[in-house]
């Protein structure tokens, strides 16, 4: 670490040497030029204000912070200034630079300065302090914090999320060696689980009190909600499948009844894809187009069912074909969006 | 406050049961009915808490006869209605709680009891303090209004204010309650909390011993429920908002109420008894002295339970067993979700759900809205309270899903019929399971452990053992010699019975 240090410094000293030489030489050439101009000299006034020129931007590019170290354009940009405003744009320069890296950090600060091996993991710190984070970074904390309280901020803090998001992290979360830990994450799920469960519940016994009637309402809300259920994860295994059929269930009565409607059908599309029944799947997500789907939802659904129902002719022929549809419909889009 | 007197006298230990015994069966009653049935020689009193009297109005126990006084205590007592009247309050006794409130601040401060007890001697001895200054005196007032403006950020103060009464009130229903206390020469607390902070105020105001035996973790529980709770009112961050940034103010405030109670109760309880190792460590961290702790497992009578051995079929019955109450901390919905996933691959299964139904109503009705909404009604029976003894040779597995448990008793009886266990990792359920000592762990696993919460892995478990009759029996054999070597009942009255001679002795 030492060696490594002494070696920086020399370096360091170096380049301030060949910077000052070179600033010396930049300001040699231009006080020629002032020399020649005032004895009206022109060929010779220009001759040193071009080489001053060519002399400046270098130890000036030197001067700017490391990250623009890298763009070769400042270097020209520093010589045409040199060269429409003599004198002025280099001493101009020279100051502002040198100001500025005298109040940032000092090449001596950035290239030696010991910084101590951070708590495992490196990022942790720097995930607490967020306040935009997402599950990633949650995830993360979850898994390498060592500090229970740190992961229990952790569970709380997906309250802020989409259920969607939220889930898999909570889930994670159960798993925790601490009782806090899992016993909290294991709350907070069952209480998302419990509000589609009292929906459900509540729509149900709509429909058992008055049978005659076509509550396609609760029917809809019925399928969502067990829809739901299933997206989010919050069922698994056998029991997935029997919430799934009872969502397809609801959802194909609302169908009978809505045949016009493009959100019913995509559901419906989502649900048949779900169970696995490809082919409804796929009548669903075209009547849904039929009735005017908004196209990014109906396109990266369309490849998920490609994929899996493995379908991928059909799919580009039917992309091709909404395509030309879609291209019609985005130059208005922006209108529709606002205004629909 | 109801008063059921059996035998009026001064008994040997005063038991503080919080939402238990007699009034509620489960695991921990259990515990406490076998207790009072293996130490005949002593006589025993309870002083029961409960919120309030409507929940508790039916005896699930027969009391046994060195039971020789029952009094119930009730949090939220309808009848007391105080008419508002204004007052001073007294100053000297005010000192004293700001005092008192100084010390609780403080955390791992070892003054926390001693600081209660002299509000106590205000309240109880000197009477300076009662329940209308608390709510309607000028001191209270200026209190109440001082520790909001200095420690509430982000609270209103109508929340604030109502937090604290509600907060409190409890605490004076508790001190009404020491005039009509049954007398014992020493108090058992089986829970920290309000049994607990009532033992405390026992041992202050009439110099009594306390003894604490934690099942399951009071303030650990709390912190759950309080994290979650909705009825905290709390305004939502959105600015700032790191992952560095805590709780609100209001639950902050309830977390470290109940947390603060905890410590007292352990710096006054002497000795304390855990039930698992699992559950020493976290009474350590919780703040309890190490030195005062001592491990006493539960156990079971096996004479009542090895002979039902032989009455097992000789086929592996395919019947799974939960027996528990039905009840959100025992996941029941856990339990049905893996039944869906075990009735696919093995139809002819059937699960049995023995216990009761009518602690949480509104749970057991949603559990069986979920049997019916999976199609299972065909697959899982409630059979209500049965005698355990009989109902367990009849199971092939016993399955216990619970979120938080201590050392569930249904296993160690389990175990002495020779029935293999399924059971979440929670308390001390690995420790049975799998074996606690070394020589024990060598024995083998009588069952399997799985994560909370995960049905699947739940019913890959259940599968396994009911479809494998080489494994089942492996696993029934390991069982039987794990009761056989270390769940006697025995140990833990010996344990007990040196215990309470102890404390009577001083």
């Amino acid at each position: 670490m030492e060696a490594n240090s002494l070696l920086s410094n020399r370096i360091i000293v170096k380049t301030r040497k060949g910077l000052f030489i070179f600033l010396l030489a930049a300001f040699s050439m231009q006080s020629l030029a002032v020399y020649f101009l005032i004895n009206h000299e022109l060929l010779y006034t220009l001759y040193f204000h071009i080489l001053s020129a060519f002399l400046f931007p270098l130890p000036l590019w030197k001067l700017m912070p490391l990250r623009f170290h890298q763009d070769w354009q400042i270097l020209i940009l520093f010589f045409l200034m040199c060269l429409l405003i003599p004198f002025i744009s280099g001493l101009g320069l020279l100051v502002s630079l040198s100001i500025n890296s005298y109040f940032s950090k000092s090449y001596i600060e950035e290239i030696s300065n010991i910084v101590k091996t951070p708590k495992l993991p490196g990022e942790l710190i720097q995930i607490m302090q967020l306040s935009n984070y997402k599950g990633g970074s949650l995830l993360g904390v979850l898994e390498s914090s060592t500090i229970d309280n740190q992961r229990i901020k952790v569970v709380l803090k997906t309250r802020q999320m989409v259920d969607k998001e939220a889930i898999p992290i909570l889930k994670k979360a159960l798993l925790d060696p601490v009782d806090e830990v899992r016993l909290l994450a294991y709350s907070m799920l069952d209480k998302k689980e419990k509000k589609l469960g009292r929906l459900i519940t509540s729509q149900l016994k709509k429909l058992e009190n008055k049978p005659s009637k076509k509550h396609l309402t609760e029917h809809l809300r019925l399928a969502e909600a067990y829809w739901e259920l299933s997206y989010l994860g919050l069922v698994q295994g056998q029991a997935q499948i029997q919430i799934l059929q009872d969502a397809y269930t609801h959802i194909q009565k609302v169908v009978e009844h809505r045949l016009t409607d493009a959100d019913v059908y995509f559901l419906q599309a989502r649900i048949a894809l779900a169970l696995n029944l490809y082919d409804v799947a796929e009548d669903s997500l075209d009547q849904s187009l039929k009735f005017n789907i908004h196209s990014t939802k109906a396109k990266s659904f369309q490849k998920e069912l490609a994929f899996v129902s493995r379908h991928f002719i059909e799919n580009i022929e039917n992309t091709a074909h909404h395509q030309n549809v879609d291209r019609q419909k985005e130059q208005v889009s922006e209108v529709l969006d606002n205004w629909g | 406050m109801g008063i059921k007197t059996v035998k009026p006298g001064q008994a040997d230990i005063g038991l503080i049961l919080e939402g238990t015994y007699p009034y509620v069966r489960g695991g921990v009653s259990s515990w406490i009915h076998q207790l009072i049935q293996g130490l005949p020689e002593l006589t025993f009193a309870i002083n029961f808490i409960g919120d309030k009297a409507e929940s508790y109005s039916t005896l699930h126990y027969e009391l046994p006869e060195n039971v020789i006084d029952l009094k119930n205590i009730y949090l939220i007592s309808k009848n007391k209605q105080i008419k508002p009247k204004s007052r001073i309050g007294n100053e000297d006794a005010f000192i004293q709680v700001r005092e008192m409130y100084k010390e609780f601040r403080r955390n791992n401060s070892s003054n926390n009891s001693q600081a209660l007890g002299n509000v106590l001697q205000q309240i109880h001895k000197f009477k300076n303090l009662d329940i209308n200054d608390f709510l309607y005196s000028e001191q209270s007032w200026a209190f109440i209004t001082e520790q909001y403006e200095k420690g509430t950020e982000d609270s209103s103060f109508l929340d604030y204010f109502w937090t604290v009464r509600a907060m409190h009130q409890p605490i004076f229903s508790l001190i009404d309650a020491l005039d009509n206390v049954v007398d014992a020469k020493v108090f058992h607390t089986i829970s920290t909390g309000y049994a607990g902070l009532f033992g405390v105020m026992l041992h202050h105001l009439y110099d009594k011993k306390l003894i604490l035996t934690e099942h399951g973790i009071y303030t650990k529980e709390r912190k759950i429920d309080l994290s979650q709770a909705d009825w905290i009112n709390e305004a939502e961050k959105i600015f700032g908002d790191t992952l560095n940034s805590d709780f609100s103010y209001l639950r902050q405030l309830w977390i470290r109420f109940f947390e603060s109670l905890g410590r007292t109760i352990y710096e006054v309880a002497n000795p304390i008894i855990s039930i698992s190792e699992g559950n020493k460590r976290r009474q350590i961290i919780d703040g309890a002295k190490v030195d005062k702790i001592s491990v006493i497992a539960n156990g079971i009578n096996l004479d009542k339970l090895k002979p039902q051995r032989i009455k097992r079929p000789e086929q592996i019955p395919l019947v799974i067993g939960f027996i528990g109450r039905v009840v959100p901390i025992k996941d029941v919905r856990t339990f049905i979700r893996a039944m869906s996933n075990v009735c696919s691959a093995l139809p002819e299964v059937q699960a049995w759900i023995i216990g009761g139904e009518d602690e949480d109503p509104d749970y057991a009705l949603e559990c069986r809205d979920m049997i019916a909404s999976l199609h299972l009604t065909d697959h899982i029976i409630y059979k209500g309270f049965c005698n355990v003894v009989e109902i367990l040779p009849q199971l092939g597995c016993m399955v216990l899903s619970s979120i938080s448990e201590g050392v569930p008793l249904v296993i160690l009886e389990a175990f002495a019929c020779g029935i293999p266990v399924v059971s979440t990792d929670v308390g001390a359920c690995r420790e049975l399971i799998e074996g606690g000592s070394e020589e024990d762990k060598a024995l083998g696993a009588a069952g399997a452990v799985v994560s909370i919460a995960d049905p699947e892995q739940l019913a890959i478990e259940m599968i396994k053992l009911l479809s494998d009759s080489n494994y089942w029996k492996q696993l029934s054999s390991i069982a039987e010699k794990r009761a056989d070597n270390y769940f006697g009942e025995q140990a833990l009255f010996t344990s007990y019975r040196k215990v309470y001679q102890k404390a009577l002795e001083k």
